[in-house]
């Protein structure tokens, strides 16, 4: 019956010797696992223990069945990393089932169960998965020393571990045909490497042939237990550490940031040292592999910003590993220490000493980093936890935030108009749009309350995107009412600018003033006020259903309460739709304003290269609007430049952030006569067929150029 | 339980008794394997291992909880890098790289009776498993050779041990 002895040519010594040493691996990989526990728990309490369930279910789809590993834009990383990875654990699985047979089930039950058709399907099994993994490892280091990705560092122990699996590897296969070498199974077949290996050996005598099998045993299990050993002192940590990533993710809104609690009697504001971090947070650092995927759309590192989301993991990973953890490759230390600023000691201060305050102002917080991280790092919110504490403790940040917090304090709003002008664009409308206050005073009912947003009610430019809507809601015979003069700023901007204090008043005033009113819906063009009214409010008791106007006006047009008109020109030429980040990846709105570009008649929407969770930011995000871009090369620009590539003339957006943004751009690269910026609104309400006395105020019209805007 | 719970506590008392007991937890594992080895006992192996694992776990886990990191111990490893580096890939590499040389050595001598298909697919295997094996070494010398290179001297490594 075809099976083979285990531990063949192994003598006596050699199996004392490999259990006796099993103390060395196992002492070193349990201390490098504990170190860094005991650094994780350092950290501040965040429960994390709740929903096992979805979290197990996550921990398995995202990162075992390598949902988030295998990504359509990363298929050559992700289908290498699928290689390692079947063919390490069906390896390790196969080890493990030897020693079930070999210690426990015929010692203590007499029973084998390593033999027969289970054996030929193992030996066929372990050498498809051998072949597999070297696989994976010649594309890794194909990757790594030859395409050599620029998001991508290679470092020392990136490829000793390659190294590491390959000669493993090649040990396992050795083994097995200088076994077959010797002895002639007639099923050798199924072990088709070794066996192939093992037919130029057979000119070998056996002496030679069971000489160089008891080194190459030997050799075998030093070089397993040297691996292991080395395992928790470099990335190879990553199926603990990653894993365990996942499955403690945070499981709230990725647009939902926590708020300080108790700001009035708070100590300390923010993030300053290693302790001010959350226990989750410290293990986000842990979690890094340094695969660069963060970098692939990240705004600032497209850019040349000295902000890298990757090496902001790092350099704080080095700084914990400086305080008495463990950095991921330590082997690489030089190269590393010197990328990462790690191994310059625990006495430095965490902002300025090793992550830059020119890092964390950079950030627009679209979340690229994040939608991408493979193990669920979450950039976002330790950028915004240093942020705050530059703000509210250090009193430290760009210059021309002083303006905008003093307007947001004296105004209620970033800009420097009076309140009273808030719904001065009304003016400007055909038909009255009417004001909750006096909707509420009548006692009239109101089914939709339109929240302008600040950019919508000030800025000229974005005040056309607000009438636009306005139009839409009125031809479509929706009963909408705007805050008028009482709204103020939804605290988006302070909140990821840092200054916690200012945003929860903004918002606390934002939420007093709505639950003033009975409306069923909140509508708004603003993905930033959609954003802090859907995933933020709630945590101050302001739960309301609230749509994104492209999710509006998508459904109006669906269910044809509004008209376009076939023979409108608006849409002549191509359109190209650019993703906010706040309405895309933070909300998962993708396929609303898509459908709304297709349904505008004569519509040829084509896409740009970065699209939907992968877009690129306009670079307005993070309070980024409001300061000067003085690093690098212009972000918005880069996107305008994208959209250009496309042969489009019109860039349709659905953000006012991004309009303004774009208007920017496409001035900044010269391309006011080829390429225009309309927000989805825009377009459906130039193409929508209007019945008298609901279209903009004559000085409207000639202002757009009779457009109808 | 409730004595392993010591592991993260701040009991020093208790966390030295427990090293003290995983390391005993050790030593049986091995003294077990040892015996049952030299008695032909099977059964001992997976106890024996078991022990092992455990309390080197244990150990580990303590040792990483209670003592300060040795930065000096780990600075002169990292300053050996390059030579650890070759050493083992002498040790863990060589006899593999001389069983693939034999394989190709084994195309030429012995009997004359084996397929000539089976021993080209024997001799592009070997050869491949060979420049595999002996590139991956080299790239991974070269690459600790070039950390090392770049090694700066920093603060945490003068100054020794740390909590």
């Amino acid at each position: 019956m075809p099976t083979r002895q285990i531990e063949w040519n192994v003598q006596t010594l050699g199996q004392i010797a490999i259990y006796a040493l099993l103390i060395i691996p196992i002492g070193f990989l349990a201390y490098g696992l504990a170190r860094r526990v005991r650094m994780w728990r350092i950290g501040l309490p965040e429960n994390r223990f709740d929903q096992w369930g979805t979290r197990l279910r996550g921990a398995i789809t995202k990162s075992i069945l390598h949902g988030r590993i295998v990504r359509p834009r990363n298929r050559y990383g992700g289908l290498m990393h699928l290689c390692i990875f079947v063919g390490f654990v069906t390896l390790l699985i196969g080890t493990f089932i030897v020693l079930v047979e070999d210690d426990i089930t015929v010692p203590l039950f007499h029973y084998s169960f390593y033999r027969g058709n289970f054996y030929l399907g193992y030996k066929l099994a372990m050498n498809l998965a051998g072949l597999l993994l070297i696989a994976g490892v010649l594309m890794a280091f194909y990757r790594r020393l030859v395409v050599r990705p620029k998001q991508q560092d290679t470092s020392a122990d990136d490829l000793v571990l390659l190294a590491f699996l390959a000669i493993l590897t090649v040990q396992g296969y050795v083994l097995g045909a200088l076994r077959l070498g010797v002895q002639h199974d007639a099923w050798a077949g199924w072990s088709f490497v070794s066996y192939a290996l093992a037919i130029p050996l057979r000119g070998l005598s056996d002496g030679w042939l069971k000489a160089l099998h008891q080194v190459n045993w030997f050799s075998h299990f030093l070089t397993t237990f040297a691996f292991l050993a080395y395992f928790a002192y470099s990335k190879m940590i990553h199926p603990f550490t990653s894993l365990a990533n996942v499955f403690f993710r945070r499981l709230k809104p990725m647009g939902e940031l926590t708020p300080i609690e108790n700001l009035e009697e708070a100590e300390s504001f923010g993030i300053a040292h290693l302790e001010d971090f959350t226990w989750a947070q410290l293990m986000n650092l842990d979690a890094c592999m340094h695969c660069g995927r963060c970098l692939e759309y990240c705004p600032t590192f497209n850019t040349d910003k000295p902000l890298r989301p990757r090496d902001l993991i790092l350099e704080i990973g080095g700084y914990l590993a400086d305080s008495g953890g463990i950095f991921s490759g330590e082997l690489g230390e030089g190269e590393n220490s010197a990328r990462f600023r790690w191994g310059e000691g625990p006495e430095r201060e965490l902002i300025g000493g090793v992550v830059s305050t020119e890092e964390l102002w950079d950030c627009t917080t679209c979340g690229a980093c994040m939608e991408q991280c493979p193990v669920l790092i979450e950039h976002v919110p330790l950028i915004v936890g240093m942020r705050r504490n530059l703000v509210l403790e250090q009193g430290e940040f760009p210059d021309e935030l002083t303006n905008v917090f003093n307007n947001l304090e004296r105004l209620s709003s970033p800009y420097q108009f009076p309140p009273s002008q808030r719904d001065s664009w009304t003016k400007k409308m055909a038909q009255p749009v009417r004001v909750m206050a006096e909707a509420a005073a009548a006692e009239e009912e109101v089914e939709v309350l339109f929240f302008v947003g600040c950019l919508g009610s000030f800025d000229s430019r974005n005040q056309r995107t607000t009438m636009a809507l306005a139009r839409i809601l009125q031809a479509a015979g929706i009963n909408f009412a705007i805050l008028g003069k009482e709204e103020t700023c939804t605290g988006d901007p302070a909140r990821r600018i840092g200054n916690e204090y200012l945003a929860q008043m903004m918002a606390r005033q934002t939420v007093e003033t709505l639950n003033q009113y009975s409306f069923k819906k909140i509508v708004t063009a603003c993905p930033h006020c959609f954003n802090a009214i859907k995933n933020e409010y709630p945590q101050i008791g302001g739960n309301y259903a609230v749509v994104h106007h492209s999710e509006l006006i998508s459904q109006l047009i669906a269910e044809k309460r509004i008209t376009l008109d076939p023979a409108s020109d608006v849409a002549s030429g191509k359109i190209t739709y650019h993703d906010p980040c706040y309405l895309g990846r933070y909300n998962k709105v993708y396929d609303d304003p898509r459908s709304v570009v297709n349904a505008l008649p004569g519509a040829e929407l084509t896409e740009m290269g970065r699209n939907r969770n992968q877009s690129f930011c306009c670079g307005g995000g993070g309070g980024r609007l409001f300061m000067e871009e003085t690093r690098g090369s212009r972000i918005n620009q880069a996107r305008v430049t994208e959209a250009l590539a496309t042969g489009a003339t019109t860039l349709a957006a659905s953000c006012p952030f991004c309009m303004t943004m774009f208007e920017d751009g496409i001035n900044g690269v010269g391309a006011n006569e080829t390429l225009q910026v309309r927000d989805i609104a825009e377009l459906v309400a130039a193409a929508m067929v209007t019945t008298p006395g609901n279209s903009t105020a004559p000085e409207e019209r000639s202002e757009n150029g009779g457009t109808g805007l | 339980m409730t004595r392993l719970a010591a592991i993260w506590s701040d009991d020093k008392a208790q966390q030295r008794r427990l090293i003290y007991a995983s390391s005993a937890v050790v030593a049986v594992g091995v003294l077990l394997i040892v015996v049952g080895a030299i008695a032909g006992w099977g059964w001992t192996r997976i106890v024996g291992a078991t022990l092992i694992t455990v309390g080197g776990t244990v150990l580990g886990a303590l040792i990483a909880f209670v003592e300060p990191r040795r930065q000096r111990l780990h600075a002169r490893l990292r300053a050996e890098r390059t030579t650890i580096a070759i050493i083992a890939a002498v040790l863990l590499v060589l006899p593999v790289v001389a069983a693939l040389i034999a394989a190709l050595v084994g195309l030429f001598v012995g009997s004359g009776n084996r397929s000539g298909r089976l021993l080209t697919a024997g001799a592009i295997i070997g050869i491949f498993l060979l420049a595999a094996t002996i590139f991956s070494t080299l790239i991974a010398i070269r690459a600790t050779q070039r950390a090392s290179l770049t090694l700066r001297e920093s603060p945490a490594t003068q100054t020794g041990e740390q909590g």
